[in-house]
């Protein structure tokens, strides 16, 4: 019996201490080298863990694909050529496209749906892809997010994605047919929204960035971020310098130095100086909109020592 | 039994217990997410890219404080981008055309041509003949202004004033302090190859104002600048016997440093301007002494029987480098400035030269001979981390700029025409830029800032 009880308890302290000591370690992650390949990536597929999608968003997603078929024929119209980066999930989005010139809402429920479960109708796809990219929706912001949604819960739910596509297969058919389905596609798009909205308040964890977000994120900075020469000297020249941005990626107001008490070293103020131009030229800022709460408010440091090794 | 259960329940306990705290351990961890409102990222890497500056000609009311204007924007705009950091804008692809330097500039206007950072400024003669110069540097993206500075001058100094502002521009961007405003004495070398006539020249840091300073009858090398600015030293040939002299830049007065009974060579003065080092060979040894200019009381450094020389200061006073083949080949030590813990610190292969010691402390320049080519680098004084900064058919005679950014060298091409030139690298090493000269020029010394 001790034993027993012995074991279980060494067994429980020993899970917890797992959970201590493995729990935190994976926000550490240090920036990666060389993020620029990840911009293109859809964001989020990797680090997006919601518990559970709501029917909404998957029934949006089976909308899309079948949007997908009837629409090529009309998206030959839509002539603007987009670069094909982004990967098979957007293809999705192309699709809707073809009514695009009505309701620009349509698409983005099928940005949803993209999914990739539906490999039979890839050639389509495929074709199809490159027409639906150039008729990129206007409204980008709403569909990110909800790309996000649907990422976590591809994994889980293909199932019922499934099902739930050949439920609305019929109805979209018949709104792409018309062209003119404005009404149901909006209503669709709000509730996924709502969807979202709810999601987020429900699991904290919704609205964290994931590491290729980050990257991307750090990777606009890349460009913007002229690191002065003087920033050479000193080896601890961290600018801290908090910034609130709108929902569109603009800056919501002006950024805020944390780190002021060195403002009288040259050095330090040069450093200040162009960390402040690249935040207010880098805007608007490309973000995940579903992740707003997770990156409204940011704190920035700009660390020039891996720059200036020579 | 009994004992059985009642040891069970303690267990239990511990077990609930255990339990418990694990779920407190988790819901804990989870609050701990939200509750760091802003999500900390940090930015490692930005670009090294030219700053885009855009220099307006600075605007005078009369046709001649124009005129001046635009020449001192030429020179600024020619200062910022020589020094590979900034990008001066074509004055094309301005919008906006500020006349009032008081007036706030139409920021929006210079954010679509790309510019990061604005100079506007105005000219003006005072009643009593002197030039008024004003400039303010915006920064275009923040919107306000950086720094506004005004200087009184004599028309002729235009071109010092020039600089000035290009300095106070690049310091305050970068946070170095400038070097624009500084001279350059080098050997002027004139005449067919095999016979040329060296003479000493001084001219501004960007090429321009040169003026000859010895009349050539003697041969003159390695001419150094003195802390204060207002003298050099050099070697010179006066009856096939090397000297080194003293020479006062404003009264053009020259004298030699100590008559020894044997060569002295590689004259450079300690930072404070009260002594010159040197070496003084007897024979195939030399070895490196130092003069106090004032008492002219002679002090032997080293002592060894190889040829210790070119010995370079430490921005400090407190230590020396040199060049010495103590060890088989050339290669740079480093002394306590009173011959004490004597090291060598370059262990590369070939063989090193000429070690001058930057301004800022942190490096020291050599010239370096290793598979049949020159190279110029740096190495930390405690002897870590060497780097080429160029390396071709020929470059020797590093000097510094006085913020330790820039070294300027001279380049020898090959040929019957060949000479050499004068070019200034940076320490990234990808900045080269030539320095124009009327002639031939070789060993060049960077002027500290001037007063």
């Amino acid at each position: 019996m001790r034993n027993g009880l012995y074991f279980s308890v060494a067994l429980h302290v020993t899970v917890i201490l797992l959970a201590l000591v493995t729990l935190p370690a994976p926000k550490v992650l240090p920036s990666i080298p060389s993020a620029v390949a990840v911009e293109l990536v859809d964001i989020g597929d990797v680090t997006n863990f919601k518990k559970s999608d709501k029917p909404t968003d998957k029934v949006k997603a089976p909308q899309k694909r079948i949007v997908k078929e009837t629409p090529l024929p009309v998206a030959p119209q839509q002539d603007q050529p987009k670069p094909v980066e982004q990967k098979p999930e957007e293809k999705p989005e192309p699709t809707p496209a073809p009514p695009e010139p009505k309701p620009e809402p349509k698409p983005k429920p099928v940005e949803k749906a993209e999914e990739k479960p539906e490999p039979t109708p890839d050639k389509v796809e495929d074709a199809e892809a490159e027409k639906v990219k150039k008729v990129e929706p206007k409204k980008e912001d709403e569909p990110k997010p909800k790309k996000a949604e649907a990422k976590p819960a591809k994994p889980k739910p293909t199932k019922d994605k499934a099902k739930k596509k050949d439920d609305f297969d019929p109805t979209q058919i018949a709104a792409l047919l018309n062209k003119v389905p404005d009404k149901k596609e909006k209503t669709q798009s709000e509730e996924s929204t709502q969807a979202v909205s709810n999601d987020q308040s429900e699991s904290s964890f919704a609205s964290k960035l994931s590491m290729t977000e980050i990257d991307a994120f750090r990777a606009q900075m890349v460009k913007c971020w002229t690191v002065p020469a003087g920033a050479a000297n000193a080896a601890d020249l961290i600018v801290q310098i908090e910034v609130s941005l709108n929902k569109d990626g603009t800056l919501a107001s002006p950024p805020q130095l944390v780190n002021s008490a060195r403002l009288s070293d040259p050095y330090f103020r040069a450093a200040a100086d162009s960390a402040m131009r690249a935040i207010r030229m880098c805007q608007p800022y490309k973000m995940p909109a579903d992740k707003y709460d997770g990156w409204k408010d940011l704190e920035l440091d700009f660390n020039p020592r891996d720059m200036l090794g020579g | 039994m009994n004992q059985a259960i009642q040891n069970r329940k303690p267990g239990r306990r511990l077990a609930r217990f255990a339990g418990l705290l694990a779920v407190a351990v988790v819901m804990l961890a989870g609050l701990a997410v939200p509750a760091k409102a802003a999500l900390k990222i940090e930015i490692t890497h930005g670009n090294m890219n030219p700053l885009p500056i855009a220099i307006t000609d600075f605007s005078g009311q009369q046709a001649k404080d124009a005129a001046a204007g635009a020449d001192i924007a030429g020179v600024i705009s020619n200062d910022l981008d020589r020094s590979g950091l900034f990008k001066p804008l074509a004055k094309a692809s301005f919008i906006d055309k500020p006349t009032d330097i008081n007036v706030q500039p139409r920021f929006a206007d210079w954010r679509i041509i790309n510019a990061q950072a604005l100079v506007t400024g105005q000219v003006q003669v005072q009643p009593d003949g002197r030039l008024k110069v004003e400039f303010r540097l915006w920064d275009v993206y923040g919107e306000q202004q950086l720094v506004g500075l005004q200087f009184f001058t004599t028309p002729q100094n235009w071109r010092r004033v020039a600089h000035l502002v290009a300095d106070a521009i690049y310091q305050r961007l970068t946070g170095e302090s400038g070097y624009f405003d500084t001279r350059i004495v080098y050997v002027s070398e004139a005449g067919p190859k095999g016979k040329r006539v060296k003479r000493l020249a001084i001219m501004d840091q960007d090429g321009y104002n040169p003026r000859l300073l010895t009349d050539g009858r003697d041969l003159v090398l390695t001419p150094r600048f003195s802390p204060n600015s207002q003298e050099i030293t050099y070697l010179s040939y006066h009856n096939n016997r090397p000297r080194v002299y003293l020479l006062d830049l404003e009264t053009g007065q020259q004298e030699v440093v100590g008559d020894f009974p044997g060569m002295t060579f590689a004259p450079r003065f300690s930072p404070d301007g009260q002594r010159v080092v040197m070496s003084l060979q007897k024979g195939g040894n030399a070895d490196i002494y130092t003069m106090d200019l004032r008492t002219r009381r002679v002090t032997r450094i080293t002592n060894t029987a190889a040829i210790d020389t070119a010995p370079s200061y430490s921005p400090d006073g407190k230590f020396i480098t040199f060049e010495s083949d103590r060890g088989g080949t050339q290669q740079v030590y480093v002394m306590n400035a009173d011959g004490s813990n004597q090291h060598r610190i370059s262990f590369g292969k070939g063989s090193y030269a000429t070690p001058v010691w930057s301004p800022r402390g942190d490096l020291i320049a050599f010239t370096k001979l290793t598979g049949g080519q020159f190279q110029i680098g740096v190495i930390s004084p405690d002897g870590s981390g060497e780097r080429i900064l160029t390396s071709g058919y020929h470059n020797e005679g590093p000097t510094w700029a006085p913020n330790g950014r820039v070294l300027m060298l001279f380049r020898e091409t090959p040929g019957a025409s060949g000479g050499p030139n004068l070019w200034s690298v940076d320490l990234t090493g990808y900045n080269e830029r030539k320095v124009t000269t009327p002639t031939f020029a070789s060993d060049p010394a960077w002027s500290p800032l001037l007063e």
